[in-house]
């Protein structure tokens, strides 16, 4: 299947840069799982594990579930893992989408409240389930889903809170970001949520969600909940009435208008720092988790990876701060998950974690549950490491030396931009479409990096470079050749 | 239709006058045609029978209607239920002229067997000749007919429907070279009767023009109605209605501007009809004709194509389909006038597959195919009668008119033009008087002015023994009034009672079942001996105003015979049939433990009954037999208990298996009261009990098999979701021994309580999970919800409500003890509380759960209430409370003496007063239900 996907890739990139010549044949290609092995568990029959969240918790692989389940996997870091040495930890929550721990206690988002568990005897159960927060509303609608994150620096879980529906919020604070303070108390944090699909944090802590195509929202993105933000979309502002943490209600965005021309008149709306194109680089954003192994999983430490349920990958994404707000570019980083990809997690040795589900929302993979592993080999993949927007361009770090000829090609390139209406109606297909020009290439002294200068950059648009002409030092062509940067703001020059 | 096609593409020459090319449809006359007029009640019991001869003749009075001329005293027709002759208001929307012209003419060769007598026969040949042509002309001012067209695919299924679904009981098998069985009631030639459209109308409602129901309602939907009228249509050629002009060429996004085209060919076609393309691709069509409308308003039109179309009403456009697509619709509303209106159909076909339909619905017009309203010309081809065209002659009308009420029509059929109903002027003697049994009416030979009606020699023998019979009459008994009812409307035809009627071996095998190995009793109407012993009042009379539709997988329908001609019966039946006898028990359980044992007796592993039973939208697991959940609105309680100790004494031969073989009970674990008697008698009351809940039983065990089954075994199993009847934030609790509980954690209640199964978690865990669950098992118990503890300044004070009784409030989750039960926690300002509520075994049939609170405060908490319940009726005894007379609240000794039950909020309620010591209470309650 994967050859085939490969082979479809190469297929397009033919019609899209027909005057490069494409030199390594598809059985030559080098494949993803060369340098990210993926290990599937098998799964004991009967057991449905629809997996929500995943926590390193006492030396084992801590697993959640749609079901509402908590199971400990036992064989997690084992160099062959086969059948999933699965033990119950608690049985009959409502369903987890969010696991932590602290001093003993596993920390498990619900539907409706935080809680922690603890096994006090020592048999591997969950003796006490104690209630931390409960005070955010639901009504019944399965489309309230309640994601956690890990404990911030000051003991918080940060909790978003779909909307009831893709429109309405019914009950308080649905459409929000709230915090749960370790005593338990909620504070209201963001607004304009929509329907995410998970949440974490950046190498410094800062928390960022994933939310979906939808009303208020263009294509998937993933988005900083900056607190006191707005995100974008208004169906959960009546709460402003009810809490004045974050300030009075947002001016409401103008339907049917450019994220980058109301965010000007509405301070309080964060841009999403990327936006995901739909069909090109996934259909639902889901998990998100920060590499800090330090070098541990590859070279893309402190890079953030998002899982997504539809196409059963994984992508990766680089940010920078540019006028105040997170921006960046992602990249396609690992496909093959064998059920949707929900919950994405890192352990401490540098293995990736990926829980899937395809329950209700269909999935690549054909798999109804699943639970991967992803390990680096050992081999550094060529791959554009970074991209970062300059006030003429943009520039492109790279994992291996390239080759300094085919890199320099302009020829090697291709771009084009696009924006998303920003509207209440579902979803945008993409507009304003524009095609810059790319005048120079220079390979920086090292031969690590590339700087394009480009004519015709479009503030608020995703700019998508194709770079399917270049090649390493040593041949090879990227592992993925495209990239899709989110230019909310064009730097200003130094 | 496509048979007046030689080929496709090349089109007949149609002449415009097709009409004179009408075939006529043959007789539909298997065998010997019966020259007497049918009754088949009266063939069927009484024609071989010269015992029961008065009898038999009255049947005749009624049927031949002689009463209707030859007056008899109100008794004897409330007796007698004389049949009503067809209500001819608009008779000339159903029939052809030139078939009414014909039928007077004749009546007894176009409709040989018809109970309408020839009013003309004895009369010389020229002035029968004039009377009829101006009945005729009368006639023709009631309304025009419209011819319209079927389609073959519409003929087989009404071949299939006219055979299967009871038509054949009373009329002959449409089949060639198979005699028309005994006893049929004659059909003539139906199809030069009406037209398609009006014998739809009449198959749909036949009661609406004939009201004494001997022809019943079978509740055809439009479709059906339609199917069947089809069939009669078979054979039936129509005229071409449309004009059309043919292109050809490669257009490839929308419909080419015709108007610069040359078409490759013209003519006429019959509905808007593809096939006389000369190409498969890139072609192109105007359609044209002239709708005639029959009543102003407003008219919606469907068109669909493949590819694009667009459609105009008098040359402005109405509807556009137009680009390349699959057959897609679209519809579009105009209001028209009474009368012609041209419409115009443009049509396209790229490459691939093609298709074009275009229909109409709007007063007194049920969406049809648009030609079937249509003409080629403008003006509407003329009719013609008797050889010629017809040209109304108000004149003739008149004189029809005349004739009508004076030669007896209208003594037997009610003809109302401008609200008048013509009233006959033609006399004769009272039945009573009648002497001369050889003239007349019973004349062998047609007398002039006197009606004829053929017949037969026991039929005038049989007349004449009722007749003289007329002053000795008694009151009728209600056997009976059944037996003639019964045989008026050949009821005897599909059901047998005190062994008369049944199937007649000819039609047997058209009665059918979807379920053969049901034999014949999942195909044969049932009989009817202790019907009304058997059905509820209520459902006996829904029956007979309206028809059944218990047993769907018989394929013979119960028709409507309609509550005015049937409804007597209900009272007859039921003053014949009723018995009381069965012993019903007594029972201490709560009804709600009755029906959980019911439920698990009706289950797979109970008696099994929904291995052959349907229960409502669930399948059964075997054959499709009645649906379970109508049975206690449709059987009498104590004919059921009778049934049930053997099915066999009432109905021989019937599959249902006995389910107390030889009055003992299989399942001995149930209800076992120490007598076999009672414990049978219990266990049939508890399934009663079951199907008393209609359509709100719960679903018994072994149905739900698309479920995700939540069964604890060794210890309990905590499901929070969505409970029906609780909060978004219950916790269900199913512990192994068969209790179960939802702690409502927005609430800090014990929200629900039941037994036996625990929950099914497929609505949650199959697809997205929208929705609440309701508990899988029985015997489900609702308690207060609302805060537990309330400090109240006294004990009148109302118990707190809505959100600021959650003041102080905390949830703290749950703790497992050592056996796996959970124990909620919560706290409520400075005292903590521990809620466990543990499965109690006891030695009674009832469920049982062990509360016990626990309550730590470092004050002492003064003017605490518990509030342990809330209901309509709470009842004191020794140890405890009844609620509503069903849960048993016990308590212990300290807080019984202490608790108080006040009226409060339009409730019952049952406050405990809460007494620290040490910083520490505890409640302790049973809950037995």
């Amino acid at each position: 299947m994967a050859t085939c996907r490969l082979l479809q890739k190469f297929a397009s990139v033919g019609i899209l840069l027909s005057s490069v010549a494409v030199s390594v044949s598809a059985q030559d290609a080098p494949a993803e799982n060369d340098y990210y092995q993926m290990d599937s568990f098998k799964l004991p029959e009967g057991l449905v594990l629809e997996i929500g969240g995943i926590e390193w918790f006492n030396e084992k692989l801590a697993i959640s579930t749609r079901r509402g389940d908590i199971y400990m996997v036992e064989n997690a870091l084992t160099k062959e893992i086969g059948d999933a040495k699965l033990k119950p930890f608690a049985i009959g929550l409502h369903e987890v989408l969010g696991l932590t721990q602290k001093d003993g206690w596993l920390y498990a988002t619900q539907r409706g409240e935080v809680s922690r568990l603890k096994d006090e005897d020592g048999d591997g159960t969950a003796d006490i389930i104690e209630t931390v927060c409960d005070k955010w509303g639901i009504t019944g609608d399965y489309h309230e889903y309640a994601f956690g994150s890990k404990f911030d620096k000051d003991g918080n879980i940060w909790v978003v809170l779909c909307l009831t529906g893709s429109f309405n919020s019914n009950t308080p604070y649905r459409g929000w970001c709230v915090r749960v303070t370790p005593d338990g108390e909620m504070i209201p944090t963001c607004s304009g949520i929509r329907s995410p699909g998970g949440i974490g944090a950046n190498h410094l802590g800062d928390i960022f969600y994933t939310d979906n195509q939808g009303p208020w929202n263009g294509t998937c993105s993933l988005k900083h909940l900056r607190p006191g933000s707005f995100q974008g979309h208004p169906g959960g502002n009546k709460w402003y009435d009810t809490t004045s943490v974050i300030g009075p209600k947002p001016v409401e965005p103008e339907s049917g208008s450019r994220m980058m021309v109301e965010q000007p008149k509405i301070p309080e709306l964060v841009p999403p720092a990327i936006y995901f194109p739909y069909k090109k680089m996934g259909q639902s954003a889901s998990g998100v988790a920060c590499d800090i192994s330090g070098g541990k999983f590859g070279p893309f430490n402190n890079q953030i990876f998002v899982g997504d349920q539809t196409f059963s990958t994984v992508m990766r994404c680089n940010m920078e701060m540019v006028n105040g707000f997170y921006q960046g570019a992602c990249f396609p980083f690992r496909e093959g998950f064998g059920s949707g990809s929900l919950a994405v997690q890192f352990t401490p040795d540098g293995s990736m974690f990926v829980g899937g589900t395809n329950r209700g929302w269909g999935s690549r993979g054909r798999q109804p549950y699943a639970l991967d592993r992803l390990q680096w080999t050992g081999k550094v993949p060529f791959e554009i490491h970074e991209m970062k927007a300059k006030p003429d361009g943009f520039e492109l770090t790279f994992t291996q030396p390239v080759d300094r000829e085919t890199v320099a090609h302009v020829e090697s390139y291709k771009i084009g931009t696009y924006a998303y209406i920003f509207q209440a109606a579902y979803g945008s297909p993409e507009v304003d479409h524009t095609t810059p020009t790319i005048d120079r290439v220079e390979v920086s002294d090292d031969g690590q990096a590339a700087r394009l200068y480009v004519t015709g950059l479009q503030q608020g648009h995703v700019h998508e470079l194709h770079c399917d002409g270049i090649k390493s030092k040593s041949g090879l062509p990227l592992l993925h050749a495209e990239a899709y940067y989110t230019l909310n703001f064009i730097p200003e020059p130094d | 239709m496509r048979a007046i096609y030689s080929s496709r593409g090349t089109i007949a020459a149609l002449s415009a006058a097709v009409f004179t090319a009408l075939q006529l449809t043959p007789h539909i006359s298997h065998g010997a045609s019966p020259l007497h007029p049918v009754v088949p009640g009266f063939d069927r019991i009484y024609s071989a029978d010269k015992a029961n001869a008065v009898e038999g003749g009255q049947l005749l009075l009624a049927e031949l209607n002689c009463v209707s001329c030859h007056k008899v005293d109100d008794e004897t027709a409330k007796l007698l239920k004389p049949k009503q002759a067809p209500i001819l208001d608009t008779v000339g929307e159903r029939a052809e002229l030139k078939w009414l012209h014909r039928y007077l003419s004749s009546v007894h060769d176009v409709k040989a067997g018809t109970t309408m007598p020839d009013l003309f026969a004895g009369l010389a040949p020229v002035t029968k000749t004039k009377q009829i042509t101006a009945l005729t002309h009368f006639l023709a001012t009631t309304g025009n007919i419209a011819d319209t067209m079927g389609d073959s695919s519409a003929v087989v299924r009404g071949e299939r429907l006219f055979h299967t679904i009871g038509c054949v009981a009373c009329h002959a098998p449409i089949r060639d070279g198979v005699e028309a069985p005994p006893n049929s009631v004659p059909l003539g030639a139906v199809a030069d009767k009406y037209s398609l459209t009006s014998l739809t109308e009449f198959v749909k409602n036949p009661l609406k023009v004939r009201p004494s129901g001997r022809m019943p309602n079978f509740k055809l939907d439009d479709k059906q109605a339609r199917d069947i009228a089809s069939f009669f249509f078979r054979d039936k050629k129509i005229a071409a209605n449309v004009n059309f002009a043919y292109y050809e060429g490669n257009w490839t996004q929308k419909l080419p501007d015709f108007s610069t085209l040359k078409p490759k060919s013209k003519g006429q076609s019959s509905g808007f009809d593809l096939g006389v393309r000369q190409k498969n691709d890139g072609f192109g069509f105007i359609f044209s004709g002239f709708m005639h409308i029959p009543k102003d308003g407003e008219y919606q039109f469907f068109l669909g194509s493949d590819d694009g179309s667009r459609l105009l009403v008098d040359g402005k456009q109405l509807i556009l389909n137009d680009g390349i697509h699959a057959h897609s619709l679209k519809t579009g509303k105009t209001r028209l006038a009474t009368g012609v209106h041209e419409v115009i159909v443009e049509y396209f076909e790229n490459n691939g597959d093609e298709s074009l339909a275009v229909e109409i619905q709007g007063p007194g017009l049920s969406r049809r195919p648009l030609a079937s309203i249509t003409t080629a010309t403008r003006e509407r081809p003329t009719k013609e009668v008797d050889g010629g065209a017809f040209v109304l002659d108000e004149a003739l009308a008149k004189q029809g008119h005349e004739l009508f009420a004076s030669i007896g029509c209208a003594s037997c059929h009610n003809l109302q033009q401008n609200n008048q109903l013509v009233k006959s002027t033609a006399s004769a003697k009272k039945l009573a008087v009648l002497s001369n049994f050889a003239a007349g009416c019973f004349a062998a030979a047609p007398t002039k002015g006197v009606p004829h009606y053929r017949l037969s020699d026991a039929q005038r023998l049989q007349l004449t023994a009722a007749i003289k019979s007329l002053q000795t009459t008694t009151a009728e008994t209600a056997k009976a009034s059944i037996h003639r009812t019964m045989a008026q409307f050949n009821c005897f035809a599909c059901h047998t009672r005190d062994k008369v009627g049944g199937v007649d071996e000819a039609r047997n095998e058209f009665f059918t079942s979807t379920m053969k190995e049901m034999g014949d009793e999942g195909r044969i109407p049932p009989p009817l001996d202790g019907v009304a012993d058997k059905l509820t009042e209520k459902w006996l009379k829904g029956i007979l105003h309206n028809g059944a539709t218990d047993r769907p997988y018989m394929l013979t329908r119960m028709p409507q015979f309609g509550g005015e001609n049937v409804g007597h019966l209900q009272a007859a039946l039921q003053e014949v049939d009723h018995k009381t006898e069965a012993a019903i028990p007594e029972y201490e359980l709560p009804d709600s433990k009755m029906k959980a044992i019911g439920r698990r007796l009706a289950g797979e592993k109970g008696l099994g009954c929904i291995k052959c039973h349907t229960f409502d939208k669930f399948k059964a697991t075997g054959i499709q037999s009645i649906d379970l959940t109508i049975m206690a609105e449709r059987l009498r309680k104590d004919w059921f208990h009778r049934y049930m100790a053997n099915p066999q004494t009432y109905r021989p031969g019937t599959r249902m298996p006995a389910p107390w073989p030889f009055g003992q009970a299989t399942i001995r674990d149930i209800l076992d009261v120490g007598n076999v008697e009672q414990q049978v008698a219990q266990q049939k009351e508890s399934v009663w009990l079951f199907l008393s809940d209609g359509k709100n039983a719960r679903v018994p065990l072994g149905l739900n098999t698309g479920g995700i089954i939540l069964t604890p075994v060794t210890t309990p199993i905590i499901y929070r979701n969505f409970i029906q009847g609780v909060s978004p934030r219950g916790i269900a609790v199913g512990y192994p021994e068969h209790v179960n509980l939802c702690f409502d954690a927005d609430t800090f209640s014990l929200a629900l309580i039941w037994e036996n199964d625990f929950i099914d978690a497929s609505k949650h865990w199959k697809g997205r999970g929208q929705g609440f669950q309701p508990p899988l098992g029985d015997n489900v118990y609702d308690l207060v919800r609302g805060v537990p503890l309330a400090k109240l300044e006294s004990p009148e004070t109302t118990w707190p409500t809505g959100s600021e009784s959650r003041q102080g409030y905390r949830f703290l989750g749950y703790r497992f003890n050592s056996s796996r039960q959970p124990i909620f926690r919560y706290s409520k300002d400075q005292i903590d509380i521990s809620d466990a509520i543990v499965p109690r075994k006891n030695d009674s049939q009832l469920a049982s759960f062990e509360r016990t609170i626990t309550l730590e405060s470092p004050s002492s908490a003064e003017g605490l209430y518990f509030r342990a319940a809330a209901a309509s009726k709470i009842e004191s005894f020794n140890d405890g409370f009844t609620l509503d007379g069903h849960l048993k609240l016990t308590l212990d000794t300290q807080h019984k003496k202490s608790a108080i039950v006040r009226q409060s909020g339009g409730k019952t309620e049952l406050l405990i007063p809460v007494t620290f010591a040490n910083g520490k209470a505890e409640i302790t309650q049973i809950y037995e239900w």
